[in-house]
């Protein structure tokens, strides 16, 4: 998982990207717990500066930062491509030696970093290759993004071939031959992308239902009632009473919802 | 007094958890025999030791107040520490079990291949000492309320040398031997190492800095904390009626698939060069 992360406002703005690590084997009990200690950094990444899109300049060189990103990922996971395959002899926990399989199954990230990982269009999906007028429908289940043909195919070619002259790379939101997970072995592109229950549920449905509430109340000039209740409801195992009314919550966190 | 099961040997202190445990756990009870009684006469039941626990069974261990009572998942994992089955699709066929409601257990890769060097002496010696590297629970109890606390690096060495603390029977004196002791409180800290690496953007070179993913899977694989924790194997889970439960990452399909897959054409081993050099061939097919 990874997160573009601000530091300081002082001292020149400041910000990285730390990466990190968790094992699919531990129980998510555990290993959602903020003090187990049972997420690793791997590694603190520097941002490259944002570029305009007019310019053509800026298009070279955020092509260079592409790369060089890719370039980055595969150095950091070098040391997983045999193991993934062939397996590598580990001690566990329990005084037993085991031969592992380390592989890569999930990365967790906001949308606008699976886009920078994936290599897709902003309006696209990591996952599925729906179009971005569709996005919002759920009229029709598309192919499940196929990473490798687009990184091993002729796309020409391949349209030549299949007689789909209206698909093209920007018709399917992508920007070819950039995933940074390219190549590593036993790897699923497509199933790297997990939804997590901050983003799609709490800042996404949830959001989104409390939005039309609120505009429902606005109108019926209940909005004030609504607030007191928001802020009178009682604590309960796990549930973090508000200290404020919904709407001047300028920016939710995980643990308040 | 604690009230125990009718059928079981859990206890409660509370009536409503002990009454939560007789609705869910001896309200089906006619079924739970049943089903025990047709597995046990089943010729497969001794192949498959570990898979006699039903899937209700976890929860009560989350009810019980007992904090004696053994975890039933720890002994489903130990007990398969010591089954050397071959794994592969044949032997995955034989495990399934007619009962809807008996959880699946991928067999065979739990197995273990050695034993860890030293591991013995390693728990013996923590037995012993269980306060090293500090030489006893003052000093360690100090060094934790240090930490936890979050007292200044500065506030420390005051400490120490206006004579507050007794040096002697916490084995240090100051920051940089109590730095020391931290150091070698993890034995498994070598695996943590920090590397620098260099990103040319064609305009400047910035530093960044990263571990290797396969020491910090050593690392957090090894952790004794941990052991109750870890699951070597994909399950699947059914609730009494048979639905399948999703619930955690090895009870999920992805693991399952990759494990019983292992010549999945898409899984077929690459190298890095062979990659890039595809990755180079599209990009200048496409820029031309």
């Amino acid at each position: 998982m990874s997160d573009q992360t601000h530091l300081t406002n002082f001292s020149g703005v400041k910000k990285a990207w730390p990466v990190y690590i968790t094992l699919g084997n531990l129980l998510s009990g555990r290993c959602n717990s903020p003090t187990s200690m049972e997420v690793l950094l791997v590694a603190l990444l520097p941002i490259p500066p944002k570029l305009s899109k007019s310019s053509k300049a800026d298009q070279h060189q955020r092509q260079i930062n592409a790369d060089t990103l890719r370039d980055v990922f595969e150095l950091i996971f070098a040391s997983l491509q045999d193991p993934a395959h062939d397996g590598v002899p580990i001690d566990c926990a329990n005084g037993k030696v085991r031969r592992c399989f380390p592989i890569l199954a999930a990365w967790i990230v906001d949308h606008m970093e699976n886009v920078t990982l994936h290599g897709i269009k902003s309006n696209s999906c990591p996952r599925c290759e729906v179009p971005a007028v569709e996005l919002s429908t759920n009229m029709k289940v598309y192919l499940v993004r196929d990473y490798a043909i687009y990184h091993h195919y002729d796309y020409e070619h391949w349209i030549r071939e299949t007689d789909h002259a209206d698909i093209t790379p920007e018709s399917l939101g992508i920007r070819l031959g950039q995933n940074v997970f390219y190549g590593l072995n036993r790897v699923s592109l497509s199933d790297l992308h997990i939804p997590d229950i901050l983003h799609p549920v709490y800042l996404g449905l949830f959001k989104h239902m409390m939005d039309w509430i609120q505009g429902f109340l606005k109108k019926h000039g209940r909005l004030e009632v609504f607030d007191e209740v928001w802020k009178a409801l009682p604590p309960y195992p796990g549930f973090l009473v508000p200290k404020k009314a919904y709407r001047e919550v300028m920016q939710w966190q995980g643990k308040e919802i | 007094m604690p009230n125990k099961g009718p059928f079981c040997r859990w206890k409660y202190s509370r009536p409503g958890a002990y009454e939560k445990h007789l609705r869910n756990a001896n309200g089906n009870l006619d079924i739970v025999l049943a089903c025990t009684i047709k597995y046990a006469s089943s010729p497969t039941t001794n192949d498959n030791k570990g898979s006699n626990i039903l899937p209700h069974e976890g929860h009560l261990r989350l009810d019980s107040d007992y904090e004696s009572d053994p975890d039933p998942t720890r002994h489903v994992y130990g007990v398969f520490d010591d089954i050397s089955h071959e794994s592969d699709t044949e032997t995955l066929k034989e495990t399934v079990s007619p009962l809807p409601c008996k959880p699946m257990l991928y067999d065979g890769t739990v197995k273990s291949i050695a034993d860890v060097k030293g591991f013995k002496q390693e728990q013996s010696t923590l037995c012993q000492h269980p306060w090293s590297p500090f030489s006893s629970a003052h000093g360690f109890k100090l060094a934790s309320w240090f930490i936890e606390g979050k007292v200044h690096k500065s506030r420390i060495n005051e400490y120490f040398a206006s004579g507050l603390g007794n040096a002697s029977s916490a084995w240090y004196s100051s920051l940089h031997t109590l730095d020391n002791l931290l150091q070698a409180l993890d034995p498994h800290s070598a695996y943590l190492q920090w590397n620098e690496g260099q990103v040319d953007d064609g305009k400047r070179t910035l530093p960044f800095f990263y571990r290797n993913v396969l020491d910090c899977v050593r690392y957090l694989l090894r952790q004794i904390a941990y052991r109750d924790v870890f699951v070597y194997a994909p399950h699947m889970e059914y609730d009494t009626n048979g639905q399948r439960i999703y619930a955690e990452m090895h009870t999920a399909d992805w693991w399952w698939n990759l494990q019983v897959q292992p010549h999945n054409p898409f899984l077929s081993k690459q190298s890095l060069t062979e990659t890039r050099r595809h990755f180079h061939q599209v990009r200048r097919l496409f820029r031309s």
